[in-house]
């Protein structure tokens, strides 16, 4: 995917005209401002995203991350992480994640946990070169 | 109402919450398993899952594409696939022009389908000659090959068509010796079959889809509308 223009062009055919374009924009915007972004999560987004804060818009934000965290599009790269009793985050790879919810094991007890669900974290973290590369396209 | 009694809106996106939130969403119903996808296996099964839902959309609303040419019909397939995070293109080079090609390029994983209209069982035969001859399907790492035969139907009866299409591929050269099973994902609409590939001697599975798209309503608006009577032509 190299312009933004067949991005939204994809994105529209996907979804519709929907919202999900304007979650998109706002967070491109943001992520070409801001290079050094690390973490993509709910919050950052909702509050990018105009009338997002209620959280009404949930999950067309989850719609939106994950189409450009897609296997085509690859803006983004989807990450997991668990935060442990002393509040510390541990990243996750997606066979600990698998495991997680398939057999309910907590990944960094070995225990088996009924709530590992609620205790794992999504996010997401941009591929610099490729917001870039689209900022530049966009510019 | 009062707010303070609303449950507030999660603030991250825990897998609880994610799940959730993907219940009732085509898009992301089965959006952690295409995440945490490691072999071709997986990589089949949420695939053909996910294909079932595209399905099943595009039979809720027939009557907005009546008369479309069956490229269209599976472009539509193509780009609710990218919304399911797939890289699906149409119509890709590939010893021909393959119908459908879905992969997750990370994990090199592809499976292609060719897509029909499905007027008759002549254009189903065609549609598998191209798919068993012409193309390279993907391979899983049990040594199968996979491809999907995609018929797009706007004639009544689909389960008696299907039917007739599975008897007439035993008859198909090349596919005589196929072993055929039913389809656990679309029933009477579908079904699987195998032979052994010719030019690569491994086995070929292929999954056989009616797309149901007649649109003939017999109520009384149905009937004066004038924007459905075309599609009784089908």
């Amino acid at each position: 995917m190299t312009t933004s223009t067949e991005l939204f062009k994809r994105l529209e055919a996907a979804f519709g005209h929907g919202k999900e374009r304007v979650v998109a924009e706002s967070l491109i915007k943001f992520l070409t401002k801001h290079a050094e972004t690390s973490h993509i999560n709910l919050q950052l987004v909702r509050q990018l995203t105009p009338g997002a804060a209620t959280g009404s818009l949930d999950h067309v934000i989850l719609r939106t991350l994950q189409f450009l965290a897609g296997d085509g599009i690859a803006l983004l790269v989807t990450k997991f992480e668990i935060i442990d009793e002393e509040d510390h985050p541990h990243g996750l790879d997606r066979q600990e994640v698998k495991d997680a919810i398939l057999l309910k094991v907590n990944p960094l007890t070995g225990d088996s946990d009924s709530e590992v669900a609620a205790k794992i974290n999504m996010y997401f973290a941009p591929f610099p070169e490729a917001i870039k590369q689209l900022g530049e396209a966009h510019g | 109402m009062d707010s303070s009694s609303q449950t507030p809106a999660p603030s991250s996106f825990s897998l609880e919450n994610v799940l959730e939130l993907a219940k009732h969403d085509v898009f992301m119903n089965n959006l952690l398993r295409r995440i945490t996808v490691t072999t071709y296996d997986e990589f089949l099964n949420v695939l053909y899952d996910d294909i079932k839902l595209v399905i099943e959309r595009l039979e809720d609303n027939p009557q907005d594409f009546p008369d479309e040419p069956e490229d269209a019909t599976t472009k539509r397939i193509a780009d609710i696939l990218w919304g399911m995070q797939y890289s699906a293109s149409h119509n890709l080079a590939a010893g021909g022009n393959v119908d459908l090609t879905v992969a997750i390029t990370r994990l090199n994983f592809k499976w292609i389908a060719e897509a029909k209209k499905f007027g008759s069982v002549t254009d189903m035969r065609e549609g598998y000659l191209q798919l068993s001859t012409r193309y390279k399907p993907g391979m899983g790492s049990d040594g199968v090959m996979y491809g999907g035969l995609i018929g797009y139907l706007r004639r009544p009866n689909a389960a008696s068509q299907m039917k007739n299409w599975r008897k007439a591929l035993l008859s198909v050269q090349g596919a005589e010796k196929s072993v055929l099973a039913d389809c656990a994902r679309r029933y009477a609409l579908g079904f699987q079959s195998e032979h052994i590939h010719k030019d690569f001697g491994v086995p070929l599975r292929v999954w056989h889809n009616c797309v149901v798209l007649t649109f003939q309503p017999q109520d009384k608006s149905g009937r004066g509308a004038k924007r459905y009577q075309k599609g009784e032509k089908a």
